[in-house]
């Protein structure tokens, strides 16, 4: 069985490699046929991805195209253990915050984490830093060593380990943001002519604003510094529009709006999605801020009431299909809300619950109440 | 292409009252547009409002006898019986396309629904409650207990309608006219056509009577809802549960607060009702109570409990329920839902998936393609609230008396059960019912229709807004003293 495994995690490796850079006329037959023995694996070792397909009435004779995978309900990594390995010998297991209900998190296990660090190594590349080798990062949100099990601490320490100069470092410690130290090594990069990517999550950033304003701070940035944020505001309170949000960042660091990139990424998934504006800008193109999938990635944009592929420019539910998902589930239904144009996708939120339009009273509505 | 256009004011306001200019609100189908005209209010207005129409229920609807109220009532119910009528036409044209509901439904409820106002049925609801066809709503009347008492209504209704069910405003409006009080009313704009059009007629055949009602459409905020709580001695409000809290909050101690909130209501059916010969209809009768309305009303099952040892299994009856419930879909086809809505039944879709990877005896039916209906079986004992919109959850069970400890955490939100089962298990299955708090029962089929002598989630509706004066004995036999023409 472990040769089986390494057999599906040497071929994603060798994929990854092969298209991180672009992709040649064999790449939608090589992503197909990788997902379909992929699914293929899925199918025979994860059990209750096996019963889900049935229930879809789905197996690896009847799906040929990866369009076809039987689609698990991110809330499945609630409820259920999806690992097509054993989870007592998983490398990591990444939970979610419980972003809605905090008792319920998903756990995801990764049972290598090798394609995991190849596919995060090459989107960052690709997407983040296209033109550079290294760059100075300022993490707002911990790494792994003080929050162990999540998956964007994880990718924060890799990201500081594989690209990160000497100078990078965590500025939040003791459950906060330690702006006094933040304030003080942006200065100092700032004197020194000093590229730097900051990286937080959206929240992050609010708080780092809200921070500014009650002690007011501008930063000249070095030309090239980059403004790194990731998710919305899942489960926060605070609901402020993301380019309201872009425009005071951008004025607190005196950083352009190209600068500016935006990364999902989520528990669930192993490979991240970013916006195009970076990559675009070093190939000296029209800038686009919408996302992009990498290679081993694809998405569709389901008809909410169909649960079909809808046309481009119209909303819908965000289906996505990551190979270096292996070992747990490749094909996944989130719930996010997004819409497709030629450029590529752009999410609009997180699907919220229905609430009744009178008397009568809905589930959601009845949580909530309870 | 061109497309039909209808203009409608979704407000009344007494005759002796001008206000400004109309705003305009357009709603449009592929073959028809609605223009939904309304003024826009202000805070001084609604007092202005609130004094006439105090003023014009003085001047008339005070001096009315309820039997004269109940005559006005009945004509205007009347008129809508006749399907020629042409505001029922309008009606029947114009609120399929505000409220997306199927238009041979609305037709077929809004007929039904009219029924429930005719002299016959008024009668019997003033009866029900105030008995003498409210003779003590217009005048003192001698009591049992010696001495004499007479009902008195508010001074001022400030009423707050839902929009989730055309016509169901009808009910608190005709409410406050039966015991006299003038009715200052915020219309909800998801459903504020039949409460505009039904008091037009009211106005047609009497409209004296009509100047003591003004009902007006406003977005909710605070400044409005505030007045309208301000100058009335009464509030009720009808909604979902965060409006309801919202107005609540705001109402002073020394003012009455009636509301009518967020319910659930559920089905149980008896194997009696699941014999060869029986289990069709029982079937047929509960896909339409799940498909009226698209359970928009409270009044709809949410869930449905089915008893073991049918003739048919419990999985059975779910399967045949989807059936039904998908022929429902191809003659009364279901709303066309928000994202949201939608998405709701999604998540309730992929819950029961997901339930039946660990236990392989849930079951999902869904529509294909659409959330046109789902119905999601459970072969153990449970309860839960649907996302509405024709999605439903079937329960297996063994006993009915195994209810109790399931739907005791819902209490405060159970209001109609629809059943099917034997006289001989009917009272006590009742009993226990009704320790839980459950309002109504009904037959299965009849759950979006209820009598005209029900009570609104459990209380009284005419006894609740009245208050009561007494005489009493000991002055009654005193004053006899002060004739000066005693012996």
């Amino acid at each position: 069985m472990s040769d089986e495994s390494d057999v599906i995690q040497a071929r994603l490796v060798k994929f990854i490699q092969q298209y991180k850079e672009g992709k040649s006329s064999e790449y939608e037959v090589d992503f197909n046929q990788l997902a379909m023995s992929v699914f293929d694996y899925q199918f025979q070792n994860n059990l209750p991805y096996k019963k889900f397909a049935q229930l879809k009435h789905k197996n690896p004779l009847t799906v040929k195209n990866w369009q076809d995978l039987p689609l698990i309900p991110i809330e499945a990594y609630k409820q259920l253990t999806l690992s097509t390995r054993d989870t007592t010998q998983a490398e990591d297991v990444f939970y979610s915050s419980g972003t809605t209900n905090a008792q319920q998190k998903s756990r995801h296990y990764i049972s290598d984490l090798r394609v995991w660090e190849q596919s995060m190594i090459a989107g960052f590349k690709q997407y983040v830093i296209p033109t550079k080798e290294k760059i100075t990062i300022f993490s707002l949100f911990p790494d792994m060593s003080s929050h162990p099990n999540s998956s964007l601490s994880r990718y924060i320490t890799t990201a500081m380990q594989v690209f990160g100069t000497e100078n990078s470092q965590v500025f939040f410690k003791h459950n906060q943001l330690d702006y006094v130290n933040l304030i003080s090594a942006l200065k100092q990069a700032q004197a020194n002519h000093e590229q730097v990517l900051v990286l937080g999550a959206s929240f992050s950033y609010v708080h780092l604003l809200a921070y500014f304003d009650q002690h007011p701070q501008t930063f000249d940035l070095a030309e090239g510094s980059i403004i790194f944020d990731t998710g919305g505001f899942k489960g926060q309170s605070q609901e402020v529009s993301m380019s309201t949000l872009y425009k005071n960042l951008g004025q607190v660091f005196n950083v352009s709006r190209e600068q500016i990139i935006n990364m999902y990424g989520m528990t669930e998934i192993s490979s991240q999605c970013y916006d195009r504006n970076l990559i675009d800008l070093s190939q000296n193109q029209s800038t686009y801020f919408d996302k992009m999938p990498p290679a081993w990635v694809k998405i569709q944009i389901l008809d909410v009431e169909t649960l079909q592929p809808i046309e481009q420019g119209k909303r819908g539910l965000l289906a996505y299909y990551d190979l270096a998902n292996w070992d747990t589930c490749l094909a996944i239904l989130t719930e996010d809300i997004a819409i497709q144009n030629e450029h590529g996708f752009t999410i609009i939120g997180r699907a919220k619950g229905s609430e009744a339009k009178g008397c009568s009273i809905a589930v959601d509505e009845l949580l909530k109440v309870r | 292409m061109t497309s039909k256009q209808t203009t409608i004011d979704i407000f009344h306001i007494p005759t002796n009252i001008t206000l400004n200019t109309l705003t305009e609100t357009i709603i449009e189908n592929e073959s028809h547009t609605v223009v939904l005209r309304y003024p826009e209010i202000s805070v001084t207005e609604i007092k202005h409002i609130a004094n006439v129409l105090q003023t014009n229920q003085h001047d008339y609807l005070d001096q009315l006898t309820t039997s004269q109220i109940i005559d006005v009532i009945s004509q205007v119910a009347e008129k809508w019986t006749d399907p020629t009528y042409y505001l029922r036409q309008v009606a029947e044209t114009v609120i399929p396309i505000t409220t997306g509901y199927n238009a041979d439904q609305v037709k077929l409820e809004l007929k039904r629904f009219i029924r429930l106002f005719r002299k016959k049925e008024l009668k019997r609801f003033v009866n029900s409650e105030i008995g003498h066809a409210g003779a003590m709503l217009d005048d003192f009347q001698p009591n049992l207990a010696g001495g004499f008492s007479k009902f008195f209504g508010p001074d001022l209704i400030f009423q707050i309608f839902s929009g989730n069910v055309p016509g169901i405003q009808l009910w608190t409006l005709i409410m406050g006219l039966l015991v006299k009080s003038p009715t200052l009313g915020k219309l909800s704009f998801s459903e504020p056509i039949m409460p505009a059009l039904f008091v037009q007629t009211l106005a047609e055949i009497d409209s004296r009577l009509a100047d003591s009602i003004a009902i007006l459409p406003w977005h909710s905020g605070q400044e409005l809802e505030k007045a309208g709580i301000e100058v009335a001695d009464t509030v009720v409000v009808c909604g979902g549960e965060i409006a309801v809290k919202k107005i609540k909050a705001q109402v002073p101690l020394d003012k009455k607060v009636l509301s009518y909130g967020y319910k659930i209501g559920f089905v149980i059916v008896g194997r009696e009702a699941l014999t060869p010969e029986y289990y069709p209809q029982t079937i047929k009768k509960i896909a339409e109570d799940i498909s009226i309305y698209d359970q928009q009303s409270c009044l709809a099952p949410q869930s449905i409990f089915v008893e073991r040892g049918g003739a048919i299994t419990t999985d059975e009856f779910s399967a045949l329920l989807a059936t039904e419930l998908n022929n429902y879909q191809i003659k009364y086809s279901r709303a066309i839902l928000q994202e949201s809505e939608k998405l709701a039944i999604e998540k309730m879709r992929q819950a029961t998936d997901i339930e039946s990877i660990e236990n392989s005896r849930t079951l999902l039916f869904a529509s294909e393609d659409s959330t046109s209906w789902t119905v999601a079986f459970h072969d153990h004992l449970g309860f839960s609230a649907s996302p509405l919109n024709r999605s439903v959850h079937v329960f297996s069970i063994d006993d009915f008396l195994q209810l109790q400890p399931i739907l005791k955490p819902y209490q405060s939100y159970l209001q109609t059960a629809g059943v099917a089962i034997a006289p001989k298990r009917l009272f006590t299955l009742a009993n226990v019912l009704g320790k839980l708090g459950v309002s109504r029962m009904s037959a299965v089929g009849q759950m979006n229709h209820v009598s005209s002598a029900w009570h609104h989630d459990g209380h009284f509706n005419l006894l609740d807004l009245v208050r009561v004066t007494d005489i009493e004995n000991s002055l009654e036999v005193e004053s006899e003293y002060f004739d000066a023409d005693v012996e």
